[in-house]
This record gives structure tokens, C-alpha cells and sequence, in this order.
């Protein structure tokens, strides 16, 4: 019994141990915990392949900014004009107005696209209250 | 609707109320279609999958947070909807549906976490006065969750072997991968026979369909090492994500055990990553080398590690 009991415990513990640690990506301990391991074949095709990505040429970086910086303009535009529009909404036929649906949800891909994503969320939030009262709770 | 909500708080980083608007969106898929309805099968997939991603995301952080814990509720909720899934799916026929291989080889995979879940706990000292009978149903109960785990997990890659099988046109590349996957589920369990056993039988398969040799080596990846189940949820990283790499060469058993590891040549020469990937080596499972249609043993074997940081 006692050396079933050994045989069985060894059998376990080299199961475990398997199981523990030959997952692939396999995460390191300690002050390596995001390290992965990735591995490929050598072959002639791994030796010459790229190890990193290119670096950037910086003429075209510089003209992906300054697209960046007018498609930020051009974003803060519709949002304000979106703005107004939900506002003219709100005033003429009351916060629930079927109209809202549409404007919260181009509102909210707006501030998604900006970045502002807690005023995303609002939009969506705002969204989802006129759906619930116009359309009912259950309506997906 | 829900979904640019889900989406937008998952940007945002918070998982807690995308989880909240996740589980609305199931609840208003269910009243719409019926639960036991084949159009609500995505809806259920989706949310397994979301459930299995949250505690992939989260687990680490929490279980040092909140201490020992098994029967996660999001695992619970998981393995209920892949189940039930595969019953719809399963009760209309549906064999065809490549959902239900993928659904399967997903509960495998959650027996894998399960089960390695256990282990990882069980390292933790029993609190227990009696420590030796404590340290003995600890086993006991470790040894009967190994069996279990192991053949609900089987039964899960037979069961994708035969829908895959079942095809009118079966395509023998994807049959011989679900060979191949069941084949490595026995050897993370240290079913060493069975698994030469099945990609023996796998590259039969191969080779009786008259598929090309290098298409064979794709699907048998002799030398490489055998994934586990939970990559199924996981991203592989973009190239240029990697930090470097490192050549290794080893031998290789016919039973995918790695022995006598040596480093060739790496880009940092960081003695802490390397010394890493050679207790990883000795650690992991190998699938064996094959050559004119024969399992190899002792061959040597030369691999890149990429790793990220």
C-alpha cells in the first residue's frame, strides 16, 4: 500500500509538473512574469527572417501626424455639431425623442474615435434610456 | 446597441460593467429567440467565450487578491453554455457546424485550466492538524480530478475526430489536426503509448490521402513543442512585439521528452531568459520526429525561441 502510495504521489507530481509547466506561451516567475517563448523550426527562411518590425520612416510619420491632427479637428467639429443637434432635439420635443437614438449613437463613435471614451460610455448610457422608454425594456 | 457598450468599457478598461452589458445582451438574445433555439446558440458561444476570456484576464490578479478558489462562477457559466451549446447543435443535427469541433476542443481546454488550477493550489500547505491524512486525500482527490479531467477531455477531442469524420467530403489535413490535438492531450497527461499510438494513426491518415510531404510536416510540426489547450483563447503576439531570440538544440525521445538542452546563440545573451527557456525545455512536452513515415527517437532538434518581455 505504502508503495502504491510512493508510485502514485511520483506519478502525480511529474503530471503536475507537466501540466504546471509546459504550457506554450510559457510564463516565467518572479521578476520575468511577462516573459513568453515563441518557438519556430530553424530553417534558412527563420536565420534571414526579421527579428523587429522596420523603423518608421519619419517623413511619412510626420504626414500620418499632421492627417492625425486635422482628422482630430474634423472629429471635434462633428462632435460639436452633434451636440447641438441632440440639444435642438431635447428642446423641441423632450429628452426622449426617437431622434436621440441615432444622434447619442454617432455622438458616441465620435468620442470613441477621440479617445474620450467615459464620454462614449454617457452617450451610449443616454442611448439606452430613450430605447428602454420608447421602445420598452426588452427591445435588443 | 450593447455591444458599443461592451465595447467601449472594454476600451476603457473596465471589465467589471462590460461584463454587466455582456450578460444583458444574453439575456435579451434568450427572450428573443428561446434557449433551447438554434439562433441562440452564437448568443450562448459568445458568452462562454466572454466568461473564459474574463477569467483568463483577470485569474492571475484575483487569485492572489481573493486566495484559493476553484469553482469560478465565470468557468461555471462557460462549461454550462459550451454544453448546452453542443446539445442544441447536437439535437438539430447540426454535425457539419464547424462551431461544434471548436466547442469541443474548448471544453477540453477548460478541463486543462481546470485541472491545472487544482495542482496549483494544491502546492499550498493543507491547514489541517492531521497533516499526513490531510497531504493524502489532497492526492487521492488530485488523482481522481486527473482521471476525470483527462477522459472528459478526451471525450471532447473523440467527439471533434468524428464530426470532422463525418463530413461527405472529409478533409483529411483537418482530421489528421484533431488526431494530432487528441494525441497531444495524451501526452500532457503522460499517456505516452496512446499518444504515439494516435499520431501514428494521424500520419496514416496523412499519408493514405496522398497529402504532400511538406503539408504533413505543417500538421505534425515533429520537434515542435505541444501546445496546451488554453491557447484557445489566446492571441499568438505580433512579430513585432519580440525582444529576441534564442537557438537551441536538444534531443529528442520518441516520447517528445527533450534532454541534454544547449544554447547556440542569442541576441541579448541574458543568462536569466536562458536559463528560463532550458528549465521550460526540460520541463514541456515534445511531439516527436517522424522521417519515411516513422517515429524518430534521440534525434536532435533545433529550434528559435522568440520570446517577448
Amino acid at each position: 500500500m505504502k508503495k502504491w502510495l510512493s508510485v502514485s504521489s511520483t506519478l502525480l507530481s511529474a503530471i503536475s509538473s507537466a501540466l504546471m509547466l509546459c504550457s506554450m506561451p510559457v510564463t516565467a516567475r518572479e521578476d520575468l512574469r511577462n516573459l513568453n517563448f515563441f518557438p519556430q523550426p530553424i530553417s534558412s527562411e527563420t536565420v534571414t527572417g526579421p527579428l523587429l518590425a522596420p523603423a518608421l520612416d519619419l517623413p511619412i510619420a510626420d504626414q500620418e501626424f499632421l492627417d492625425d491632427a486635422e482628422g482630430d479637428m474634423a472629429i471635434a467639429e462633428s462632435i460639436a455639431k452633434y451636440t447641438l443637434q441632440a440639444s435642438d432635439t431635447e428642446n423641441r420635443s423632450g429628452p426622449y425623442d426617437p431622434g436621440l437614438i441615432q444622434t447619442y449613437q454617432t455622438l458616441a463613435s465620435l468620442y470613441q474615435q477621440s479617445g474620450d471614451l467615459h464620454k462614449a460610455v454617457e452617450m451610449l448610457n443616454l442611448q439606452l434610456q430613450v430605447i428602454r422608454v420608447t421602445k420598452g425594456l426588452f427591445f435588443n | 446597441m450593447f455591444r458599443s457598450l461592451v465595447n467601449t468599457h472594454v476600451e476603457a478598461g473596465d471589465l467589471e460593467s462590460a461584463h454587466l452589458y455582456q450578460e444583458a445582451l444574453l439575456n435579451l438574445e434568450m427572450r428573443a429567440y428561446g434557449k433551447d433555439s438554434l439562433q441562440f446558440v452564437s448568443s450562448r458561444l459568445e458568452w462562454a467565450d466572454w466568461n473564459m476570456n474574463h477569467y483568463l484576464t483577470l485569474s492571475a490578479e484575483e487569485t492572489s487578491r481573493t486566495g484559493r478558489k476553484i469553482e469560478d462562477p465565470r468557468v461555471v457559466a462557460a462549461y454550462d453554455n459550451y454544453v448546452a451549446a453542443l446539445e442544441i447543435m447536437q439535437n438539430n443535427s447540426r454535425y457539419a457546424d464547424q462551431r461544434m469541433i471548436t466547442t469541443e476542443r474548448k471544453l477540453a481546454a477548460l478541463n486543462f485550466i481546470v485541472n491545472r488550477k487544482m495542482h496549483d493550489l494544491s502546492r499550498t500547505p493543507a491547514a489541517s492538524t492531521n497533516w499526513q491524512a490531510a497531504v493524502q486525500a489532497q492526492q487521492q482527490k488530485l488523482e481522481q480530478a486527473d482521471a476525470a479531467h483527462f477522459f472528459n477531455g478526451s471525450s471532447a477531442f473523440k467527439r471533434a475526430i468524428v464530426y470532422s469524420s463525418s463530413s461527405p467530403q472529409p478533409d483529411y489535413d483537418f482530421i489528421a489536426q484533431r488526431m494530432m490535438e487528441l494525441g497531444d492531450w495524451y501526452l500532457l497527461f503522460d499517456r505516452r503509448a496512446a499518444a504515439i499510438d494516435i499520431y501514428s494513426n494521424a500520419l496514416e491518415v496523412l499519408t493514405a490521402a496522398n497529402i504532400p510531404e511538406k503539408e504533413i510536416n505543417r500538421i505534425l510540426s515533429p520537434g515542435l513543442p505541444v501546445q496546451t489547450p488554453d491557447l484557445t483563447w489566446q492571441q499568438p503576439a505580433e512579430s513585432d512585439q519580440y525582444a529576441g531570440f534564442i537557438d537551441v538544440e536538444f534531443e529528442l525521445s520518441r516520447y517528445g521528452v527533450a534532454s541534454n538542452p544547449q544554447i547556440l546563440s542569442s541576441t541579448e545573451q541574458d543568462t536569466r531568459i536562458e536559463k528560463e527557456l532550458i528549465r521550460t525545455i526540460r520541463k514541456c512536452k515534445f511531439r516527436p520526429m517522424i522521417a519515411d513515415g516513422t517515429l524518430l527517437d534521440n534525434e536532435k532538434v533545433k529550434l528559435r525561441y522568440y520570446y517577448t518581455l
